[in-house]
């Protein structure tokens, strides 16, 4: 099975899945996104912004700077972007 | 009452960002609010005072935070005032729409060992998105007091205070233990001990808090051993922290707190439509102020000329007086009236997009673009407004969270023309252009602002790290989505007065006492007063002062042929912009309405297009350089204010050198 590499949140198209494997500002624990736990990208812009859900339904808007300091390991991604979308290229 | 009955008490008002603290604080006094600037940062701390009964208490209005661990450097305000300050008791206010977060932060406060009061605010949204919380269950998992509150509408207010004076009777319950760390508990029970602080601050010492590094030090050996045996001691706190609001929140709330997002979330926020939609909302607003406050400034005026000043002064014998009273005074006076609806108009929309939660939304689409030119998204809402008028827009700015974007938002302001701006830039666009070119010619003052912001912004942000240390790196932004409301309540009126009884006041002042200063330089010179007579006699008004500042400013306009009765009469755009058009009437020796055929004929289209560009941010008025001075300092307000002199003088030396080729 191939490995599934981390990316960052806001190289993950809107509706995707992601289990988040490291965080790379401390700050967002304080918002509930741990390492380990499951969140859902609502919005997100190629390096740019991104709004993910966490486990227990909260919003999270992250600025540019904050969605590339959070790494994810994609869980599953919309069907209409796993062959054109920039994830994975 | 004999004073050494009174007693005195401090209170801190803690609580998440846009929860509703400070609508509190002023229901609770309904007194005075003082702003207090604390040394090194320009955030505003809000001291009330208060006596309730024979208790005389202080209420601290700190900002926002998520954590005692805040990363942003405004935040770290209050968290300084929180683990240093000296408080009798924290009202910590949450937000019922964000439940887990306000858990998360008030155990780090219970867990300091002050009693805490929680406020659960903005229950009737809570209830009108059938949240239901269970608040008694609350209070016996938590063991404090807890008030459900509509603060907007004053409920909750009366029992807050009956709980406010409980504290200083030592009558609230305090709870320090609400979470067991397990493992950790030895290691916070060694630290307590070693430096007699309460749990909470041995908890963040364990956790590596960046304010408490001595305290740390101290602990040394004892936070080694905990980190061999925990490993990474802030995600073990955080995870035990999140389990124990997740197993509450299942106690209390009766339904899951849900993502909702509404249908305009969805098309504000879409990364694909969501910078049209933005653009147009941003488009809208801006056309709001421009077209349906534009006949009420017109009215104002309309009402303004029909008072007869003249033949009020008829009876002031005294000519010098007279023309003061008329010509420094009243004009002054009666263009700062004139502007009240503009500056009513920005504070509305900006208070709005401000408390309804759509400046995120409007700002998350256009982040990327505005970052690539250098600009911080939460600072676009206010150069927008600033197109309105600059001194509300650069005063509103102490809401943006982060200094750095606060500062490079309120320094570029400045470059955005305002209406009073745009008002001389189409004068002199209809007097030297066709009717159906006019439309055309005002798009400059747009692009040529937009290369002022790009190349400022880039040019200053490494000056602000320079010299201000602590803005040497821009901290992440991540924050929990706030709801979509409508926040038409009285304290929303309230934060619109402020905005536009700030400007009457403190602009007005200004304004007028700036043009009684243009006044004497425009009707005495070096040979001492000429008099009144100046201000109407094309050979006494040579005399002036005023005049021989033309002369010396006029060689830098001489290459671009713009005569010195105009570039005298800029001088005035340093008190007012608008002031520019009855000085440029003074100089010439005809009426405001002559003004054009004297435009008209006194310049080329080149040096016409050369003129508008350096109107467009060659000085603000010195109402928004006192309110810029106020957020940015003095220092980088006068560094600000050349560059765009001198930005100004270069566009406009290019526009015309290409108006020359072209034309």
């Amino acid at each position: 099975m191939n490995q599934v590499e981390d990316v960052r949140v806001n190289e993950l198209p809107s509706g995707s899945v992601a289990r988040v494997s490291r965080l790379l500002i401390g700050r967002l624990r304080d918002l509930g996104i741990m390492e380990g736990s499951l969140i859902r990208v609502l919005f997100s812009t190629p390096n740019g912004p991104a709004i993910v859900e966490t486990g227990d339904g909260r919003p999270i808007v992250l600025d540019s700077d904050a969605a590339s300091n959070l790494l994810v390991t994609p869980l599953s991604i919309p069907q209409r972007h796993r062959y054109r979308h920039r994830y994975g290229s | 009452m004999d004073d050494k009955y009174v007693r005195r008490i401090k209170i801190g008002v803690v609580g998440l960002p846009n929860s509703g603290k400070s609508t509190i604080v002023s229901s609770l006094s309904g007194l005075f609010i003082r702003t207090a600037n604390y040394p090194g940062t320009t955030v505003s701390i809000n001291v009330v005072n208060l006596t309730i009964k024979n208790l005389r208490i202080q209420l601290i209005d700190l900002p926002g935070i998520y954590s005692l661990s805040s990363e942003m450097p405004d935040e770290e305000v209050a968290t300084k005032e929180i683990l240093r300050g000296n408080y009798d008791g924290f009202i910590v206010v949450g937000s019922t729409l964000s439940l887990q977060q306000t858990i998360y932060l008030l155990v780090q406060l219970l867990e300091l060992g002050k009693p805490v009061i929680l406020v659960l605010n903005m229950m009737d949204l809570a209830r009108k998105q059938g949240i239901n919380i269970n608040v008694e269950a609350m209070r016996r998992r938590l063991g404090i007091p807890i008030i459900p509150s509509v603060a907007a509408s004053g409920v909750g207010m009366g029992e807050l205070r009956k709980l406010i004076t409980e504290i200083a009777q030592s009558s609230i319950a305090v709870n320090t233990k609400v979470i067991d760390y397990g493992p950790l508990e030895k290691y916070i029970d060694a630290v307590s001990a070693r430096l007699n602080a309460p749990r909470g601050l041995a908890i963040e010492v364990l956790k590596g808090n960046d304010l408490l590094k001595e305290e740390r030090l101290k602990a040394g050996d004892i936070v080694s051993k905990a980190i061999e045996e925990i490993g990474q001691i802030d995600v073990f706190v955080a995870r035990k922290r999140w389990d124990f609001v997740s197993s509450i929140t299942k106690d209390v709330v009766a339904r899951g707190v849900q993502v909702n997002l509404s249908k305009l979330d969805y098309i504000l926020l879409n990364p694909k439509v969501g910078i049209l939609a933005s653009l147009a909302l941003l488009f809208t607003l801006a056309e709001v102020i421009f077209l349906v406050l534009n006949p009420l400034v017109n009215y104002i005026s309309e009402l303004l000329s029909m008072i007869p000043i003249g033949e009020l002064m008829v009876n002031v014998g005294n000519p010098l007086i007279r023309s003061f009273i008329m010509d420094a005074v009243w004009n002054s006076t009666s263009i700062v009236l004139s502007f009240i609806p503009y500056v009513f108009g920005v504070a509305l929309i900006i208070a709005f997009i401000e408390d309804s939660g759509l400046i995120i939304r409007l700002t998350f689409p256009l982040e990327k673009w505005l970052r690539r030119i250098g600009l911080p998204s939460r600072g676009l809402i206010y150069l927008i407004a600033g197109v309105g008028c600059n001194v509300p827009a650069t005063s509103s700015t102490v809401a943006i969270p982060s200094s750095t974007d606060r500062l490079i938002t309120a320094l570029m302001i400045p470059y955005i023309p305002c209406m009073a701006r745009l008002l001389v830039i189409s004068l002199i666009a209809a007097a030297i252009l066709p009717s159906q070119l006019t439309g055309v010619v005002m798009i400059l003052p747009f692009v040529t602002s937009l290369i002022g912001v790009m190349v400022m912004s880039r040019l200053l942000l490494p000056l602000l790290t320079h010299i201000r240390v602590k803005l040497t790196a821009r901290v992440p932004y991540a924050y929990e989505l706030p709801q979509l409301i409508i926040p038409i309540n009285r304290f929303f009126v309230k934060k619109v007065w402020h905005y536009t009884y700030e400007f009457l006041v403190r602009a007005g002042i200004l304004i007028v006492a700036f043009s009684a200063l243009m006044w004497v330089l425009s009707i005495s010179g070096p040979s001492g007063l000429i008099g009144p007579e100046a201000l109407t006699n094309q050979t006494l008004i040579r005399s002036t002062w005023l005049s021989l500042i033309g002369d010396l400013i006029s060689p830098i306009f001489k290459p671009l042929n713009i005569p010195w009765q105009l570039s005298a009469s800029l001088m005035y755009g340093y008190v007012f912009k608008e002031v520019i058009l009855s000085s440029m009437a003074v100089l010439y020796g005809t009426s405001e309405e002559g003004v054009i055929n004297v435009l008209h004929s006194a310049l080329q289209l080149p040096s016409a297009l050369a003129l508008i560009t350096f109107i467009t941010f060659y000085s603000p008025c010195i109402a928004t350089l006192v309110t810029e001075t106020r957020i940015v300092g003095v220092r980088l307000t006068v560094i600000n204010t050349i560059a765009q002199l001198l930005l100004a003088l270069a566009l406009s030396y290019i526009v015309y050198a290409i108006a020359l080729l072209v034309v």
